[in-house]
């Protein structure tokens, strides 16, 4: 409680506060633009918080981060085009009931949830954190490398689409985190020469180019065949029956969405979904699911924002991204030099806290100044994408020239910008990418002190029972859905014998 | 522009990903075995690289052998060689303005990139409209970023700076 009381002070102070609003209000700016989302928005705007003190940078993305799922959430309700994966469920019934002229009402009911469920997910960070702290600070190099391990198994059973593509992308980011100095000798590697390359690509620019730049190519790639028609707001005020049935989804969403997050891998997305279903099956009106159902956006918005909060613990307690948004965080702090996981807790505590306090006070301020704006983000909704492209253009690549004040940063943008429209159009899915480039770095540094400190690898996995049980869990989320598969099969066939 | 898709056909398109993965693998591995591996026990720095090389180039000639089916995505308008043709475009024109940056300084150069993209989006080689945005564009920017915030962005050597 002490620690939380501590955050708010750092939290509310004067200048934090103006950090925390003006990432909202950028987030939101950036969000709202079609084909955008949270995570593009946090690459774009990285570099603004580099000359800050860590404590301001990532009060301020934390902002940026809820200013954008909101703008993400008003242009799915409002045009039916998600900024991302986390908003595609809203579009479901937020963008019906905006065609019945409620708009207003489902973005209304969308801030609410989500403001009720950061609420929670910040209380509840507060408290899951430190018993978890207190038994991870006994981790050990094993243990630091199982856990990453555990992440990205996590992350490959959770991943849309085809394995072997997201494992390919894994071993590509890797590979992308290996150019520049060797983390033991200190060696150059993959630099070709170029002395730009020497300390290894910056997390910022290939965030960047990936998320930001491949998405705007990908965007400008549709300005012919994207019309966009936002339909009228209405009233903001929701109704007592919207209140009425939106109040237990939100309370579930909240605590499901939590839970979900916390998982690697898990998060805003997967909880959203999730939470689509839940409220399905517990509704009175099923029939109306897809047609405008207030559930089906008050839930899974909720959902999404818990599901958020809930991803923030495995970074700040265990230094460990569960998805891109937390992986450009981690980017984010290593460049202001703080490394999260259990020590940063206890050498900064105020870090910690005071980004716990800042999601709440950004929460607010989402509800209090952005509600308000709305008619603004719909104007900027009928700004064509073509007029917009460029200032995004010319923005990022200030941003990118700005971070070493040198153009070459500029050109690894572009470099990082083709490379992410290339894997879009090839249907590789970029967020396994970014993880293991950020990741890559720890999990060789462990790899190799673990094999520097054991002469049997075998004997020396033995007497680490914590790295056992880990590594045990990870084998299991594998071997599970394979005999769940197998038995599927079986019972396929069995069925067309029994034909 | 649903329905069929115009650029890369659906057949073509995973396997010229598993491709250019070999490529990529191919390469890491070559690139890898320039520098000392080590032991087992005390792992060089190319080890680590050498190891995910081979798994790349592993795993996309399975995906080239058995693409998979490609899952369908509710957003999945294609541009099209129009839309391709934008795209790089677009590229060349940010390749272009990183090459002039400190030549002609941020002002000129951002002018042009921006006239360059507002044209672009009119679909008009002369435009007094994106000129005029243009100018407007690149002079916020500069008001913003290098008046306001104190960004050190480069005034070009050609004049002198």
């Amino acid at each position: 409680m002490e620690g939380l009381l501590g955050g708010f002070i750092v939290a509310l102070k004067p200048m934090n506060l103006v950090f925390c609003f003006s990432g909202a209000l950028i987030g939101t700016l950036i969000g709202v633009l079609p084909g955008l989302g949270p995570t593009a928005a946090i690459a774009m705007l990285l570099p603004l918080t580099i000359g800050l003190d860590p404590v301001s940078a990532i009060i301020m993305i934390a902002g940026i981060y809820y200013g954008a799922s909101y703008g993400g959430s008003t242009t799915a309700i409002l045009v039916k085009i998600p900024g991302e994966a986390q908003s595609v469920v809203t579009c479901l019934d937020g963008y019906k009931m905006a065609q019945q002229g409620r708009a207003g009402a489902a973005i209304a009911i969308a801030a609410i949830g989500s403001f009720v469920a950061g609420t929670v997910g910040a209380l509840a960070i507060g408290l899951i954190s430190m018993p978890l702290v207190e038994f991870a600070i006994r981790f050990g190099p094993a243990e630091n490398l199982s856990l990453l391990l555990l992440g990205f198994i996590v992350i490959l059973v959770l991943a849309k689409g085809n394995v072997v593509k997201s494992l390919i992308m894994i071993a590509a980011g890797l590979l992308l985190s290996m150019v520049g100095q060797d983390v033991i000798t200190g060696q150059p590697r993959f630099t070709l020469g170029i002395p730009e390359l020497t300390d290894g690509f910056g997390v910022v620019v290939v965030a960047m180019g990936i998320f930001g730049l491949g998405e705007v190519f990908e965007n400008v790639e549709k300005f012919r065949t994207r019309s966009m028609q936002a339909v009228p707001v209405g009233s903001l005020m929701p109704t007592r029956e919207d209140w009425k049935r939106s109040a237990m989804p939100i309370a579930r969403g909240s605590v499901l969405g939590f839970l979900i997050g916390l998982l690697p891998g898990g998060g805003a997305t997967l909880a959203s979904f999730i939470s689509y279903g839940v409220e399905k099956k517990f509704t009175k009106h099923p029939e109306q699911f897809g047609n405008g159902a207030v559930e089906g956006v008050a839930g899974p918005e909720a959902a999404n924002n818990a599901g958020a909060a809930g991803s923030f613990i495995p970074l700040l307690a265990l230094g460990l991204p569960g998805n891109p948004v937390t992986a450009l965080l981690l980017g984010a702090l290593i460049v202001h030099n703080v490394t999260p996981g259990p020590l940063m807790i206890q050498e900064r505590p105020e870090i910690f806290w005071g980004v716990i306090a800042s999601m709440y006070v950004g929460n607010v301020m989402l509800v209090l100044l952005n509600l308000p704006l709305i008619g603004i983000w719909v104007q900027l909704l009928k700004v064509p994408y073509r007029a917009l492209y460029a200032a995004l253009i010319l923005f990022m690549i200030i941003g990118a020239y700005s971070l070493n004040n040198n153009p070459v940063e500029v050109l690894l943008l572009l470099l990082f910008g083709v490379l992410g429209y290339g894997l879009r159009k090839l249907r590789f899915d970029t967020a396994p990418l970014i993880l293991a480039f950020v990741l890559g770095g720890p999990i060789e540094f462990n790899l190799r002190q673990t094999m520097m400190l054991a002469r049997d690898p075998l004997d020396y996995l033995m007497g680490r029972p914590i790295a056992l049980t880990i590594l045990a869990f990870g084998l299991l989320l594998i071997v599970l859905p394979m005999f769940s598969k197998v038995r599927q099969k079986l019972m396929v066939a069995r069925a067309v014998n029994e034909l | 522009m649903t329905g069929k898709p115009s650029g890369l056909t659906e057949t073509l398109r995973p396997r010229l990903g598993a491709v250019a993965g070999v490529l990529c693998g191919l390469i890491g591995t070559l690139a890898s075995l320039q520098l000392p591996l080590g032991t087992s026990r005390l792992l060089g720095p190319g080890a680590v690289p050498l190891l995910l090389s081979l798994a790349m180039t592993g795993l996309s000639l399975a995906l080239f052998v058995k693409p998979g089916a490609e899952e369908a995505d509710a957003d999945e308008e294609d541009g099209g060689l129009h839309g391709a043709a934008m795209v790089a475009l677009v590229a060349l024109m940010i390749g272009a303005f990183a090459l002039l940056l400190t030549r002609l300084g941020f002002i000129v150069s951002a002018t042009a990139l921006m006239y360059g993209l507002y044209a672009i989006g009119e679909e008009k080689l002369v435009s007094a409209k994106a000129l005029l945005r243009a100018v407007l564009t690149a002079l916020a920017a500069y008001l913003l970023f290098v008046v306001a915030l104190s960004v050190n962005m480069p005034a070009g050597t050609l004049w002198g700076y």
